[in-house]
């Protein structure tokens, strides 16, 4: 009887390890290698603006197995939004446009995913969420890929010792300055109303 | 007529230096038709996530106002220097 309890033990951990496989992980966005970034653009008549920002941070909950399932919050710290004119810069930051010292932080809640599709470790899909500008909080529906890496974080924080995944989310949408109160109506002479975003960011999720 | 340092000439040779100075500046920097930037940007990509990611230098990169903002001046200082001239047509 023992011997028949021990026969099925490897298939029990088989299973143990499947359904830890299968587990959804949690991936923490804040990254200290600084690669995180946004990245954004609008047309003007002398030349596009473009800028950049990079205080990333927020968790993603992604199951692999189950990508739909997909929820989490990123936030940018506005702030770290610039552009190579530091006049410019000063602009975007003060209270005629982002309002940075009243509205510290940009954010992204996913809500729910569709027309989910998974090809090897990338699963792209059309993300539903709330996107936060300068207090104003509207619907959006983004798409975005989701690139699971397993067992990379080593690699990535140069220490093999250190066992965890990686998920890359990248994202490039449009959204309106005047939907979420940017000078809504104003200077679309010398500023388009629309602006492109693009999203490269990576999350880790530790191993114990 | 021999040259004489008077201030009609010293603002003519002051306009002069910041026409060609602005316009120098301007080139070297690579004569950006945009506005002037003081930082740079260098795309580099992340081995391990494959994420291509914008990498600030500080750098200067005069914009066309920088040109046009030196021309202005040497013109001003042109005038100036007419206006001196009149003033003391004898210097």
């Amino acid at each position: 009887m023992k011997i028949h309890h021990l026969n099925r033990l490897p298939l029990l951990l088989a299973a143990l390890g499947l359904s830890a496989q299968a587990a959804p992980l949690t991936f923490d966005f804040k990254d200290p290698k600084g690669v995180n970034n946004v990245q954004f653009s609008l047309d003007a008549p002398l030349e596009s603006i473009t800028g950049t920002g990079t205080g990333i941070s927020g968790s993603v909950t992604f199951d692999p197995a189950q990508p739909a399932a997909t929820k989490g919050k990123i936030t940018l710290d506005t702030k770290s939004l610039t552009v190579g004119n530091p006049m410019m810069a000063d602009h975007l930051r003060g209270g005629n446009w982002l309002d940075v010292a009243n509205h510290p932080a940009i954010t992204f809640e996913a809500v729910s995913l569709s027309n989910v599709r998974t090809q090897g470790n990338v699963v792209n899909a059309e993300v539903a969420g709330k996107l936060t500008i300068k207090g104003v909080t509207k619907d959006i529906k983004v798409p975005v890929s989701f690139t699971h890496l397993p067992d990379k974080l080593g690699a990535r924080v140069n220490d093999p010792k250190v066992k965890g995944d990686l998920l890359v989310l990248r994202a490039n949408f449009t959204i309106n300055r005047a939907d979420f109160g940017i000078q809504a109506g104003k200077n679309t002479d010398k500023v388009a109303e629309t602006i492109q975003l693009s999203l490269s960011i990576a999350g880790a999720a530790p191993k114990a | 007529m021999p040259f004489r340092l008077n201030l009609a000439n010293g603002l003519r040779g002051a306009a002069l230096a910041l026409l060609i100075g602005g316009l120098g500046v301007w080139l070297a920097t690579g004569a950006h038709l945009g506005f002037t930037q003081t930082s740079v940007v260098t795309m580099k990509r992340d081995e391990i996530t494959g994420i291509d990611y914008p990498e600030r230098r500080p750098r200067l990169v005069a914009g066309i106002e920088f040109p046009l903002g030196t021309a202005g001046a040497a013109i001003l200082l042109a005038l100036l220097s007419l206006a001196a001239e009149r003033r003391n047509p004898a210097a």
